[in-house]
């Protein structure tokens, strides 16, 4: 095998920013099924209840998402800095498959997804804490 | 000048490959560190640890990928890019699968600090590019470095949700090793990489500059004052992108910014920072690369004396994120691509690493500076001016930098 990469060729991808794109599209599809899996590994089963974080279709109002958890046999307690994210609390075994039945998406036991970033030299010592809606 | 020319030889390896595994290293290498800090909590949480046990591995971390930048460049020198970015990769891998293992500070220190640190040196964008500028003709260098830094920016944005799902989803123990096992993929992937002698894709000689010894090499640009300006300045990039990193968001929900709009400012920095990086490595090749620096830090520095001089509000925080965020890693395509027009691409790697090493210095003194001064003053304004004035400074000193080979590049080359 040569050491060496190959001269371009006609057959050759191009260089430039067509690649930029191309690769960009990839990796955002790459990540957002290995998010898709994970997040859906990280939902709470149907038979629970307490205080949880119920996760509605980004665009649902808050009247809609407040009259779903009440239908559920819940409450809510507050909404999050995603509109469509709400804690709620149900005292009903069952109150997960509920929420899901009255439209939310899913619901867990802390919301997994944040904003953060670590730079070349630091990372944020409190990344963990600003990072993720926690229920307490 | 002396040069070496391998033989054309049709193969798998294209250009474009190479750029691709190699932003994908990239990005890789940068993304599982900006998870780190998620894992502060739950690992401090179960060991029964304070915070400044998982801080000093962080700052052993840090020093040791800056420190250990001029070695592994000299490496990527001697034998390529491949074998320094697997072994690279497979230490960050290891330190990370072993740090769920590590039961006393020590460990942690060895396992999150020396082991990530050394694989960070190994298996980052400095040996990338340091590899990029063998393949590509100088036309598309600073273009290669520019989506390579941005590569490494999508992987800090990305990896954070990640790693946030991955505890939620699997627990942090197995996050980490999921994230570990992400870093197994580095050896493959640095596999295309040329050789130390380089290809540049229309099969011209990649490897420019006199052999003459890593020792000479490494005394030679410290002599060359445009060298010694340009590590200078970006000791000043390091200074202040460790200070807004860790000292912004509590700069801000002091100042009464809720805690998820500082959240959100960072991961603006971060994405912002994705179309820098680009748009960076594309101007370096159309523009003077030394004026592009020197707008560089005189932007950050008016944009932070604007922000600071400012009532602090909604606007005024997302607007200084995406511009801060614009210039952030912004430096890296002009300040290498300065180096390999000095000295050619024979010793970029240790070269390069020098200059990083610069930046590392400069992240760990805006770290701990701004956590000091505070302590001392009650406010982080002395450090904000502080960041103004070594924003000029830095300004000031790329204006003279000559961007132009080095007399000992241009003699060798006369002399071919």
């Amino acid at each position: 095998m040569s050491d060496s990469p190959a001269p371009s060729s006609p057959s050759a991808p191009p260089i430039g920013h067509g690649l930029a794109a191309a690769l960009l599209g990839g990796i955002l599809l790459v990540w957002a099924g290995l998010m898709g899996l994970s997040l859906q590994r990280a939902a709470l089963p149907d038979a629970t209840d307490g205080m949880m974080l119920a996760v509605f279709s980004p665009g649902t109002s808050d009247a809609e998402a407040m009259a779903a958890m009440v239908r559920a046999g819940g409450e809510p307690v507050r909404s999050t800095w995603l509109g469509f994210a709400w804690v709620a609390r149900g005292v009903e075994p069952g109150f997960v498959g509920r929420l899901k039945a009255e439209g939310a998406l899913a619901a867990f036991g802390e919301l997994p997804v944040g904003p953060t970033l670590g730079g070349c030299t630091a990372t944020p010592v409190d990344a963990a804490k600003i990072a993720a809606t926690r229920l307490q | 000048m002396t040069t070496a020319t391998p033989a054309p030889a049709p193969s798998w390896r294209t250009p474009a490959l190479v750029v691709i595994c190699g932003c994908l290293i990239s990005m890789l290498a940068f993304g599982p560190r900006s998870s780190m800090g998620l894992f502060i909590g739950p690992l401090s949480e179960t060991r029964g640890w304070g915070r400044d046990v998982f801080a000093l591995a962080m700052a052993i971390q840090n020093i040791l990928w800056g420190a250990g930048g001029p070695f592994a460049g000299a490496l990527t020198d001697r034998y390529g890019p491949a074998p320094v970015l697997a072994g690279g990769g497979l230490l960050y891998a290891a330190g990370l699968a072993l740090m769920p293992y590590a039961t006393t500070s020590v460990e942690l220190y060895l396992t999150a600090g020396v082991l990530i640190g050394l694989g960070l040196s190994g298996a980052s964008f400095g040996i990338i590019i340091a590899g990029f500028t063998r393949l590509l003709p100088p036309e598309q260098r600073s273009w290669s470095v520019g989506i390579a830094t941005a590569a490494g920016s999508m992987g800090q944005f990305l990896f954070a949700p990640m790693g946030q799902a991955f505890i939620a989803g699997f627990g942090w123990q197995t996050a980490l090793l999921l994230l570990a096992a992400s870093m197994i993929a580095v050896p493959l992937l640095a596999s295309v990489f040329p050789g130390p002698k380089g290809m540049t894709a229309s099969g011209t000689p990649a490897v420019t500059g006199a052999n003459i010894g890593y020792v000479a090499a490494v005394r030679q640009a410290f002599q060359h004052r445009s060298y010694v300006l340009l590590v200078a300045g970006f000791f000043v990039c390091g200074f202040q992108l460790a200070f807004i990193t860790t000292h912004l968001p509590p700069y801000l929900t002091a100042a009464g910014i809720s805690p998820t709009l500082a959240a959100w400012a960072l991961a603006l920095i971060g994405l912002f920072n994705v179309i820098g990086s680009y748009a960076s490595g594309i101007l370096a090749g159309k523009v003077s690369k030394r004026y592009l620096l020197c707008a560089n830090y005189f932007s950050r520095g008016i944009a932070t004396a604007i922000f600071i001089l400012l009532p602090i509000s909604s606007v005024t925080v997302i607007a200084y994120a995406a511009v801060m965020g614009l210039l952030w890693l912004s430096t890296v395509p002009p300040t290498s691509g300065l180096v390999a027009l000095m000295f050619g691409t024979r010793y970029m790697g240790t070269l390069y690493g020098f200059a990083f090493f610069s930046h590392q210095v400069g992240g760990f003194l805006g770290v701990w500076l701004g956590g000091v001064l505070y302590e001392r003053t009650g406010s982080y304004d002395v450090v904000w001016w502080l960041g103004v004035a070594l924003a000029m400074f830095a300004t000031i000193v790329h204006w003279p930098i000559a961007e132009k080979p080095a007399p000992s590049l241009a003699a060798a080359e006369a002399k071919a």
